[in-house]
């Protein structure tokens, strides 16, 4: 039975915060202060009762057990560059990529053949134009032009 | 009262205004549905184009738009597990499960009606109630508002479907968020590492949609059930079928909306609290607790009925004291006042045919919305039942605009993935998203309560008998033990009630 499993370590790692939330608030004036220490202390003590707990009886299922990694961190790699795309090509062109992007790919090989790519582009452009436009110009808000397009 | 009828008669039947009040329901409800967009965000984007109409108009109109807006977000709630206004997130928890197991139209159905019942309760409350109400309000001081927190995070014990300790971790990990930024009393700014965006604190929506939205999207992902979707197809009978489910539940439904309407009325606690305290008294009532979180209709009507009573109680105190008891009676308090007029206790004499007229339309909209509920949540489900290959990008990209919306800030956006993806590893490691929300929302009215009682306390020389002795305290005190203390009993007594079936049969054996 491993010792160090993932409850262990998120036990240590609740450990930390509460520490950090000590250290933190320790230059505050009192009513600054007060209620996040207490919460801080209250999650130490429930952090070391936690770890009691995971060395005594750890889990038996691994953290990534039965996931599909390969596309998890894509996914979540996925989510990122769009961020970033925004910041960099605006709101509707990055909205446009990510769309087609995951669209074409998580669908599988099928969603690969040349018709199932043109309804992809269709979808993207349909979507995120007509959600540009509503936000845009009917809720006035001023969606990001991305800095490659001077904003 | 009486006197004021032909008026409201009169305005109410004006083509102009019944047409503006449906059209408000409708938008409202889209509005609800679209996960980021909330429903302050929409009535202030309505309020600029107030100022030309007549303050009754404009009155029927936000009220629509609150109305229906409170309720659109049981729409996306249901269909795609992310509330589409934070009022909805106890309705995720039964909604969705339902939803999957293909009963869609049952709970959206459920939402419309409890939705509606709760919404005339709240509005009958708000029409006959408003005195009295207004009073129970004004007996609330700091330290009662603390112990509103404490009995709202007590829910966390039936909240944690996994561990409890789980939970209470989880909570204390939502109040330490939700302490990010200036403290309200003391001034400082905690928590911020240096980083100026953080200073503003966390933005409720976005960690909101981080919780909700992008967990679920990648745990689609993992799962491979990319082929999986949400049908959304309306049945015969299920209208007839779940009104007279509902019927046969009238104390479920008036409890849900009773909360409602006294949440509402407390300033600084909104729908979502409601919701989710309706939701736990939902669980502690019911003979099947284990059905809860697994598909349950009665978890969806609590907080529907919860959220939309909700909506009346929160202007009691905007109509009778000048007080908003959430943000968007805030906004409407805006729009009375840029018609020259001053919420109050003056307001029912000064103002008595233009407030009763209010309160008639208020009603008037919860009885449309049921009809206008049964009728677009169809259509605006359709839109959401697409595969979940094409649902999950648009997922993505409604929360990032969502996310943006609330405060026009491109760091918002990165917060949100940022905690999105930490919310993903925590429910990994079995820390659920429910608890750390809670413990979010109510941090702040928690914290404002501690400090400021601590404040008086000393000021009076006896900061412990200030916390502790005052009568409504000790009600709510004897409320959060006996939160805490019902799930351990009903959890021992299965226990002891399971090892004694096993006793029994291995005696029998």
């Amino acid at each position: 039975m491993r010792l160090l499993n993932k409850d262990v370590i998120s036990a240590f790692v609740l450990l930390a915060v509460s520490v950090v939330v000590y250290l933190e608030t320790a230059g505050l004036n009192e009513m600054s202060a007060v209620f996040p220490r207490y919460i801080g202390l209250l999650l130490g003590a429930l952090s070391v009762i936690y770890l009691v707990f995971s060395l005594l009886k750890p889990s038996a299922k691994g953290l990534w057990e039965g996931t599909n990694k390969g596309r998890l961190a894509a996914a979540a790699a996925g989510i990122a560059a769009y961020t970033g795309l925004i910041w960099l090509s605006g709101f509707l062109i990055a909205s446009i990529l990510m769309m087609f992007g995951f669209i074409s790919l998580l669908g599988g090989r099928e969603s690969r053949r040349p018709l199932r790519l043109l309804q992809a582009g269709a979808i993207a452009i349909l979507v995120s134009g007509f959600f540009f436009v509503l936000f845009k110009y009917v809720f006035i808000v001023p969606l990001p032009a991305g800095i490659l397009f001077g904003a | 009262m009486n006197d004021y009828i032909p008026v409201v008669f009169e305005v109410l039947s004006d083509p102009l205004n019944l047409l503006l009040l449906v059209g408000s329901l409708i938008a409202g409800i889209v509005v609800g549905a679209l996960p980021g967009l909330t429903v302050t965000m929409a009535l202030a984007l309505l309020l600029p184009f107030t100022f030309s109409m007549p303050a009754d108009t404009s009155l029927i109109a936000m009220g629509g738009l609150y109305i229906g807006g409170m309720f659109g977000g049981c729409i996306s709630a249901i269909l795609i597990n992310t509330p589409g206004t934070p009022s909805a997130i106890a309705t995720t928890f039964d909604g969705y499960p339902m939803a999957r197991s293909g009963k869609s139209h049952q709970a959206i159905v459920t939402a419309v009606l409890a939705s509606g019942i709760g919404g005339i309760i709240g509005a009958l409350a708000l029409l006959f109630l408003t005195p009295v109400l207004s009073s129970l309000s004004l007996a609330f001081g700091p330290p009662e508002y603390f112990w509103v927190a404490m009995l709202g995070l007590s829910m966390i014990a039936t909240l944690s479907s996994g561990s409890m300790l789980k939970g209470l971790i989880g909570g204390c990990l939502g109040l330490l968020l939700g302490t990010i930024g200036i403290a309200p009393i003391g001034g400082e700014s905690r928590f911020t590492f240096g980083l100026a965006p953080l200073v503003a604190g966390l933005e409720l929506t976005v960690v909101l949609i981080a919780f909700f939205c992008i967990p679920e999207v990648l745990r689609i992902v993992e799962n491979r059930v990319l082929g999986e979707r949400i049908v959304y197809r309306r049945e015969k009978g299920v209208v007839r079928q779940m009104w007279s489910r509902l019927i046969r539940r009238p104390f479920l439904l008036l409890r849900s909306s009773i909360i409602g309407v006294i949440v509402g009325i407390i300033p600084g606690a909104g729908g979502n609290v409601a919701s989710i305290i309706s939701y736990d008294a939902a669980v502690k009532f019911s003979k099947d607790k284990q059905a809860f979180g697994k598909g349950s209709y009665e978890g969806v009507a609590a907080s529907e009925s919860a959220n939309n009573a909700e909506v009346g109680g929160s202007l009691v105190p905007l109509l009778s004291l000048g007080i908003p008891g959430a943000p968007p009676a805030a906004i409407m308090m805006g729009a009375l006042m840029i018609h020259g007029i001053t919420p109050g206790p003056g307001l029912f004499t000064s103002q008595a045919g233009l407030v009763y007229t209010f309160l008639w339309a208020f009603l008037l909209a919860n009885v449309l919305l049921i009809v206008l509920g049964l009728y677009f949540s169809g259509p605006i489900g359709r839109i959401i039942n697409i595969r979940m290959d094409v649902l999950i990008p648009v997922i993505i990209f409604l929360s990032t605009i969502g996310a943006f919306a609330i405060r026009n800030n491109f760091t918002d956006v990165v917060m949100m993935v940022i905690i999105g993806l930490g919310a993903y590893l925590l429910s990994k490691i079995g820390f659920h998203p429910a608890p750390i929300v809670l413990g979010l929302i109510l941090g702040p009215i928690a914290e404002v309560g501690l400090t400021q009682s601590i404040l008086i306390g000393q000021a009076k020389d006896h900061v412990f008998a200030f916390f502790f002795t005052r009568p409504v305290s000790v009600v709510l005190m004897v409320l959060c033990a006996l939160s805490i203390a019902a799930p351990l009993a009903d959890k021992w007594l299965r226990s002891r009630r399971g090892s004694g079936q096993r006793q029994g049969k291995e005696e029998a054996e």
